[in-house]
């Protein structure tokens, strides 16, 4: 073979062995680079928590807060970062993503709320409460939900179990409080701890039944509380 | 047309052929339809897979072989106030290996490999949470983590604030280690959260730790093509 054949083969061996590689690369391998500042891609994220239910009266009444409310308006969703906008990431740990890093280090998206009407049935706070705050929302290309933390709608009526916020690098926080619990509460006054299980959910289990109890017996359970 | 390669250039060939058909039989292998998949215990959730924009997930395994997922467990996890959380995270891995589906076969480890996948760690999280996993959206579609891990990365959190127990123990500030490994990697795995019971995939405090019939009923009817009747 002349000495171009020879060179036209290695180059030709070598951009294949290139291609190759590029192919087994993912893109989780390109999601974790690390990033000094604000410029990562915008993130989306609707994360899934598993986490206890202060869905009985004896459990409420260890909660920091449970009040029926009404009136429902919505404020601007924030980072709770210092300015409310997305957070400095300085380091991204070696197999961590940004998503992750994010996440474990504390940052989490909050939505405020108030209450045109607020009636306390359960009050442990020792601290004076800034804002009541939902879980959840976007902040310009950023959006991060966690379920199963509700988002109220303006016009309902609910019995709200309010649990501490976090930030991070201080973990719990007692001046912004969190919409922890929502049971909804209808015309009647009765309040849904437990939604119904859908019929039409697939598999051997069985669907949860719906366990319901009224506002002034839950007033009167947490009233009593030891 | 062989003769005009020299023996060393035809070894390096016959290299070269084998590592392209390696490479290219070793890539994960995994499709999804509009099919229900996602049973949640909201109830808004029950309209996925109605319209093209209310998605639900199905992927059967095209080639009845189940994907391998890496897990990379961080340090953090060896020492969680006391809790080693490692075995925890190993046994509801031989759950879902064992489980009679097509479900993603997970490895933990601490090589290079697990950039691909996933990752498990301590971290903030509210209070009252105990563990964290992502669905992800991604291009105006929801996919769940599983789909995530494989494309853009996915991870496990576990609540630093939480104590950590193996005796079926729960409140705002404690929790079954085991429960909430095998829940969490059920995320990881595609499930979403049920109102069934008895299942692992329950938010809240459980009797048991496992993967109940229930929950493997999920992975089979995901990823053997058991589309369930509606």
């Amino acid at each position: 073979m002349s000495i171009l054949s020879q060179r036209i083969f290695l180059w030709t061996a070598l951009v294949l062995l290139l291609v190759l590689a590029a192919c087994q690369a993912s893109p989780a391998a390109n999601q974790r680079s690390s990033t000094a500042d604000q410029s990562y891609p915008p993130i989306t994220l609707h994360d899934e928590a598993d986490r206890y239910e202060f869905n009985t009266p004896e459990r409420m009444c260890s909660a920091l807060l449970v009040a029926e409310v009404t009136h429902i308006t919505h404020g601007k969703s924030r980072w709770n970062t210092p300015d409310g906008l997305r957070p400095h990431i300085s380091a991204v740990a070696p197999h961590a993503s940004i998503a992750q890093t994010i996440v474990e280090q504390g940052y989490r998206i909050y939505t405020p709320v108030q209450f045109g009407m607020m009636k306390i049935f359960k009050d442990h706070r020792q601290q004076e409460t800034e804002a009541f705050m939902t879980l959840g929302g976007q902040v310009q290309q950023d959006q991060y939900w966690l379920d199963p933390f509700p988002q109220l709608r303006d016009g309902d009526h609910y019995v709200i179990v309010f649990s501490p916020t976090i930030q991070p690098g201080q973990g719990k926080v007692e001046t912004w409080l969190l919409v922890y619990n929502a049971f909804p509460v209808d015309a009647q006054g009765i309040v849904t701890l437990q939604q119904a299980g859908s019929p039409n959910e697939p598999g051997p289990g069985k669907p949860q039944p719906a366990v319901t109890i009224s506002l002034d017996n839950l007033q009167q359970q947490l009233a009593g509380c030891r | 047309m062989l003769k005009r390669f020299t023996p060393t250039q035809k070894i390096f060939w016959a290299f070269i052929l084998s590592l392209t058909y390696f490479m290219l039989t070793s890539q994960s292998v995994f499709a999804w339809t509009w099919r229900e998949n996602n049973w949640d215990i909201n109830h808004n959730d029950y309209q996925c897979g109605l319209t093209q924009q209310t998605p639900c997930l199905y992927w059967p395994e095209p080639n009845h072989k189940s994907s391998t997922i890496y897990a990379y467990l961080d340090p953090s996890l060896n020492n969680a106030g006391g809790y080693n959380f490692v075995p925890a995270i190993q046994r509801a891995f031989g759950d879902f290996n064992n489980a009679p589906a097509l479900n993603p076969y997970i490895y933990a480890c601490n090589n290079t490999d697990c950039l691909s996948s996933t990752s498990y760690a301590m971290g903030n999280l509210e209070y009252g949470v105990w563990g964290e996993t992502p669905y992800a959206s991604f291009g105006g579609v929801i996919y769940t983590s599983q789909f995530y891990a494989i494309a853009t990365g996915d991870y496990t959190i576990f609540s630093n604030a939480v104590s950590w127990n193996n005796n079926l123990q729960y409140s705002a500030t404690k929790a079954d280690g085991r429960k909430v490994a095998t829940h969490e990697t059920g995320h990881m795995e595609g499930l979403g959260h049920t109102s069934h019971s008895p299942a692992v995939m329950r938010t809240d405090a459980v009797p048991y730790y496992a993967l109940q019939p229930d929950d493997i009923n999920g992975l089979t009817t995901q990823y053997n093509g058991n589309i369930p009747a509606e």
